[in-house]
This record gives structure tokens, C-alpha cells and sequence, in this order.
């Protein structure tokens, strides 16, 4: 008797016709995911056209094909088109600033996505674990105590390294204590991470204003002012390869697409399909901070970036989280470049923090996703 | 035996006993309805089987699935052998049907894993379920009834291998379904219970009595009878367990239940 019931229509279920239109918010979802692989493909060109173009902008204008044969030539191809000046405005002022740029981008655009992934918060940015407050400590302290500049009086070279070294430092500090408050609190939860990173956060930006009070005055406070709100003009070869570091640092998290999307269904759920979610948390928490911590000394705290470009990306490729990171990398990439490039040649002979830029850009791309609607957790 | 079954289960969260010294199976080929009150330990008893309890839950007894006991095993291996679908699973709406699906194969990879052949499952999984035709939608567009096919493809998909079905746990499967996605969706979960075990729990005793093969009822962590469900569902027991007052009718095609509060 009970085996008879509903037999004629469950031979598809998705055919019936009363529960199955198309409703007023369908798109034409069928994207294959080779479609969506190009976007990658696409992606990628557009950030090395945008990179041979700001090489080329600037007070000095350079012909792409002059800026590449430069480049080239450095490498030991051929010979330089450029004089000395222009060899050395293009090699080793922009292209150390454009690597730098497009590194910080793409880490802090995956470490977004990532975090947004790990707490399940469409608010979630890779400062969320306080990495920066702590990171901003570190610098600050530094830049008011004048170290920075004794050490490189001292000890050259390596003396410049105290600034991203302290900020370092200060991010790892600020990690273990996220994490630790959250671990005693019962265990790293999305809710309870975010929670703890809010404590942190607030804490080393309460001595963070605390040391500039009481001590910061005239260049110290400019220079602390333009850390804070993140700039690349300080870019050298070697914070390019900090950058660059830190985004390799990144490169296991793009593997970690899978994973991620379990998570999305809830812990509970992912523990049901063999995901350790405790461990898988707190391993991919670590290493978003590593990263972080590793663009933040270099780069001081840019904002937006890590927050808004996923969101974008989702829109772009979907909320698969394999397709999703390495996009986002990509488009992280382009946005700081782009903004970066504006940042120091649109105003000129001053620049602009360039994360000024991308908060001016950020905001309103925000505001414009939330109300389509297309922010979601 | 075939099928699956608790051994003096018990769990408890600081100190507060959820489960009690729980026995039942749930044979293969079998629907086994895991009826009682809110806050019985219905869902406390699914998660127990999956291994997904919270982390400050304690547990004693165990759980066998075809004899093996599931304790012993790996996180991976045993979600191989055993799905859960729960009540509030968390949908991300940007997600295809078909990639929802595809995280029915995460017990089968490494973290950096990848393997070849899980679109034929997840294909497979697709055409059990009846939701071939969503494999392209996304999640954000589909009705409950709907949604609910994706999170059984889904649990589909961590079978071990094609022809070698996992045992399936369905909390609350009808929950927020309108009567005709209710009897889609049992006569699908009747389809899916021919080669293995499936336990779900329901509220609706009536559902329970009509769908079920089996009936297990419990009440504060404890199994209270277990077996058919007109030698388990009787007026006494709704009674002792639920304070109502019920009179049952069985009619061919099922079972009707009407309660009354029970007069002081």
C-alpha cells in the first residue's frame, strides 16, 4: 500500500511543473566551466597588458615597446632603448612597484576569499584576525622610535628591513593571540574567530593611537599616516620580493578550493563528508595570516581589496572556490595595479596613499554589489 | 547483519546525558523512522552515527554498519559509508546544482587531492536523486523540494563505489515540503531504501506509520520500542510520551491520526 504512493511522478521530480518555474532571478546559469576557465585566460592578459601600460605611465612617458626592450635588456637581452635615467625609472623604480602592486593584490584577494570561505562571512577580509592592527603596531613603533632609520644608518641594507620586520612581528603577535582567545574561548568557530579577531583589532589600534599620541610629531606622523592607509611608493626590489613571497606562500591555498566549499555547507556537514574541520580551520586561518602578515609589511594596510574584489569575481566565475581563488588573484591583481598606477601618476607631482584609491573605488563597487543584491554570504 | 545498527549509544554534554544507553537497527532494503518528542535525541543519534557530534560531546557504545564497527574508522572512510543529510544544511546560492553535488566525492580526496571518474558519479547521484534536470541551476533559484533532491544527490555522491550504496541518515527530510514534495520526496527515499539501510527522523507520526517500514520511538535519550509501526505507534505510548490523547485509523492507503489534548 505505502509502496504505491507518488510512484507516477517521482521519475523526475524536477519536471513538476507548478514548483519548477523559472523564477524572476534565473540567469542563464549553464556557464560551462570551460567558459569560465577563460576567464582566467583573460584575466591573466589583462594584468600583463596592465602591467606593460604602467610601466609606460608616469612623468616620464615610455613607449611600451621601449619599457619591454628595457626590461629585456636588464635581463641581458639585447640592449636598452632608454638612456640611463629612463633605464633606471623603468627598471627599477616602476617595475619593482608594479610587481609589488599586483603581489599584494593577489594574496590579499585570495586570503578575502579564503577568510569569507573559512567564517562563512561575506564581510570577512584578510584583516579579520587582526593581522594588521598587529601589524601596525609593530611598524608604528618603529617608525616613531626613529629605529628604522639608526638601524640603516648602522647597518644599511638590513637596518631597512626593521620596518617590515617589525610589522611582521606584530602580525604574528596578534594572530596567535585570535587564535588562542578563540581556542580557550571553546575552539576557533567562525562566530567565535570573528569575535576574537574584533578584540585584537581593537587592542593594538587602541596602541597604535596611543604611541602616536604620545609621541608622533611632523614626518614620523606623515610617515605613519601613509603606513596606516597602505601605499607601495616605498616599493623596492626587495619588498617586491617580499610581496612575491607572500603570494607564493598563497599558492597552497588555491588548493584548498574543494575544502572550502564543504565548509560553505555548515561544519556540521563537512564533517559528515570526512572534512576535519577543526583542523582544516585553524591550518588554513595560520596560513591566511602568514600571507597577510608578509603583504602587510611591505605594503602597509590596504583596504577594499581583500573585501570587494571576491565578491566581484563571484559574479564573474561563480562560488565554486576552485575556479573562484585563482580568479580572484588574478582580478586582486589588476584592481592594485590599476589603483596603485592612479594612485601616483593621477595627481601628480603628489601622490596619493593608494589605499585611499581603493577605499574611493571600493566603497561604491561595495555599494553598487549590495544593492543588486549579489553580496551574499 | 545487514544494515546498521546502534550498541548501547550514550552521549552527553557536560554532563548532561542527550542519548541514553541507546539500542536499534535499521536493516538494509528498510525504511526505519526514528520518531519521539522535540529534544528526544532524534538528531543527536544521527550526528552519533556520522561521527559529527559537537566538539564538547561525549560518547559511550557504538555504532556497526554491516558489522563493522564505524568508530575505529577514519573521518574519509566513514563518510564513504554513511551520508547525513540534516535539516538546516547552509546552501550557498551562487553554486550549481552540479557543484553541490561534487562535494558528495570530498571523502574520496586528499586536500590537494583530485580523481578522475567522480563526474560519473556525480551523474550517477544526479539521475537517483531525479534531479538530472537542476544539475545546471543554481542553488539560489531552486524551490525546497528542490533543494532538498541536490543535498540527497549529494549524499549519493559519497557512496564507495557505483552499485555500492552508503547507508543514509535524513533529518527531518520533510520538513518545510508541501504534501505533494512530501510524497515525491518519501517515494524517492522508498526508491533509495532497496539496497540500503535509511533512517530519518519525522515528527509527523502519521507519515511515520504510513512510509515507514520500521519505528523506532524514543523519549529523553531513551529507546522506548522499536519494530512496525502498528505494534510501536499505539494510542498508549502517544499518550506516555507526548501527553496527547490519539485515535488511529488505518485506511488503505496509510494511516490517519487525529490527537486531542488530554482531558485534566
Amino acid at each position: 500500500m505505502t509502496r504505491t504512493v507518488g510512484d507516477r511522478r517521482v521519475a523526475d521530480g524536477s519536471s513538476r511543473p507548478a514548483a519548477t518555474p523559472a523564477g524572476p532571478g534565473a540567469r542563464p546559469t549553464a556557464r560551462s566551466r570551460a567558459g569560465r576557465a577563460w576567464a582566467l585566460v583573460g584575466l591573466g592578459g589583462l594584468l600583463v597588458a596592465l602591467g606593460v601600460a604602467a610601466a609606460c605611465i608616469g612623468v616620464a612617458g615610455v613607449a611600451p615597446a621601449d619599457a619591454l626592450a628595457a626590461v629585456a635588456a636588464r635581463l641581458g637581452i639585447g640592449a636598452s632603448p632608454l638612456g640611463p635615467v629612463g633605464d633606471a625609472i623603468v627598471v627599477d623604480l616602476r617595475l619593482p612597484r608594479i610587481l609589488a602592486a599586483a603581489a599584494v593584490g593577489a594574496g590579499l584577494a585570495i586570503v578575502g576569499a579564503v577568510m569569507q570561505a573559512l567564517v562563512r562571512n561575506p564581510l570577512a577580509d584578510p584583516y579579520l584576525l587582526g593581522v594588521s592592527s598587529g601589524a601596525s603596531v609593530g611598524a608604528v613603533l618603529v617608525l616613531v622610535t626613529g629605529l628604522g632609520a639608526s638601524l640603516t644608518a648602522g647597518l644599511g641594507g638590513i637596518g631597512a628591513a626593521a620596518l617590515p620586520a617589525a610589522a611582521f612581528a606584530g602580525a604574528l603577535l596578534a594572530l596567535v593571540a585570535t587564535l588562542g582567545l578563540a581556542g580557550a574561548a571553546g575552539g576557533a568557530t567562525p562566530t567565535r574567530t570573528v569575535l576574537a579577531g574584533v578584540v585584537v583589532a581593537s587592542a593594538a589600534s587602541a596602541v597604535v593611537s596611543l604611541v602616536i599620541f604620545w609621541r608622533a610629531d611632523g614626518d614620523a606622523f606623515r610617515e605613519i599616516l601613509a603606513w596606516l592607509l597602505g601605499s607601495l611608493a616605498a616599493s623596492t626590489w626587495a619588498s617586491a620580493a617580499i610581496a612575491l613571497v607572500g603570494v607564493v606562500l598563497a599558492l597552497p591555498l588555491l588548493a584548498s578550493g574543494r575544502v572550502l566549499d564543504a565548509l560553505a555547507l555548515g561544519d556540521s556537514a563537512a564533517g559528515a563528508l570526512g572534512v576535519d574541520v577543526r583542523r582544516t580551520r585553524w591550518l588554513l586561518l595560520v596560513a591566511c595570516a602568514l600571507v597577510t602578515g608578509a603583504l602587510v609589511s611591505v605594503s602597509g594596510a590596504i583596504g577594499f581589496v581583500g573585501l570587494v574584489v571576491p565578491h566581484a569575481v563571484r559574479l564573474l566565475v561563480g562560488a565554486s572556490h576552485a575556479l573562484l581563488l585563482p580568479a580572484s588573484g588574478l582580478a586582486g591583481a589588476i584592481v592594485l595595479l590599476v589603483a596603485d598606477t592612479v594612485a601616483r601618476a593621477a595627481f601628480d607631482p603628489r601622490e596619493l596613499p593608494v589605499g585611499i584609491v581603493t577605499a574611493l573605488i571600493g566603497a561604491p563597487v561595495f555599494a553598487a554589489l549590495m544593492l543588486t543584491g549579489r553580496v551574499r554570504s | 547483519m545487514s544494515g546498521l545498527s546502534l550498541e548501547r549509544l550514550s552521549v552527553a554534554v557536560r554532563g548532561r546525558a542527550l542519548v541514553d544507553d541507546a539500542s536499534w537497527s535499521a536493516p538494509a532494503g528498510q525504511v526505519t523512522a526514528l520518531v519521539g518528542p522535540n529534544g528526544a535525541g532524534k538528531s543527536t543519534m544521527l550526528r552519533a552515527i556520522a561521527g559529527v557530534l559537537p566538539e564538547r560531546a561525549t560518547h559511550a557504545g557504538g555504532v556497526r554498519l554491516d558489522g563493522v564497527r564505524l568508530d575505529g574508522l577514519p573521518a574519509r572512510e566513514r563518510a564513504r559509508r554513511i551520508a547525513l543529510v540534516e535539516q538546516s544544511t547552509d546552501a550557498v546560492p551562487q553554486l550549481t546544482a552540479r557543484e553541490a553535488v561534487r562535494l558528495g566525492r570530498t571523502p574520496h580526496h586528499r586536500m590537494l587531492g583530485f580523481s578522475l571518474g567522480d563526474e560519473q558519479h556525480v551523474d550517477a547521484a544526479l539521475a537517483d536523486a531525479g534531479a538530472s534536470g537542476l544539475a545546471d541551476r543554481q542553488l539560489g533559484e531552486l524551490s525546497g523540494g528542490e533543494l532538498q533532491r541536490v543535498h540527497l544527490a549529494r549524499a549519493l555522491a559519497q557512496r564507495p563505489a557505483l552499485g555500492e550504496p552508503s547507508a543514509l541518515l535524513l533529518d527531518e527530510p520533510t520538513n518545510h515540503l508541501d504534501v505533494a514534495w512530501q510524497l515525491e520526496l518519501l517515494a524517492l527515499v522508498r526508491r533509495l531504501a532497496l539496497d540500503r539501510p535509511v533512517v530519518m527522523t519525522v515528527h509527523d507520526l502519521a507519515l511515520a506509520a504510513t512510509h515507514a517500514d520500521r519505528v523506532v520511538l524514543v523519549d529523553r535519550g531513551r529507546v522506548l520500542a522499536e519494530g512496525t509501526p502498528d505494534a510501536v505507534l499505539t494510542a498508549e505510548r502517544i499518550r506516555s510520551v507526548y501527553g496527547v490523547e490519539a485515535t488511529i485509523d488505518a485506511a488503505p492507503d496509510g494511516v490517519a491520526i487525529r490527537y486531542r489534548r488530554m482531558s485534566a
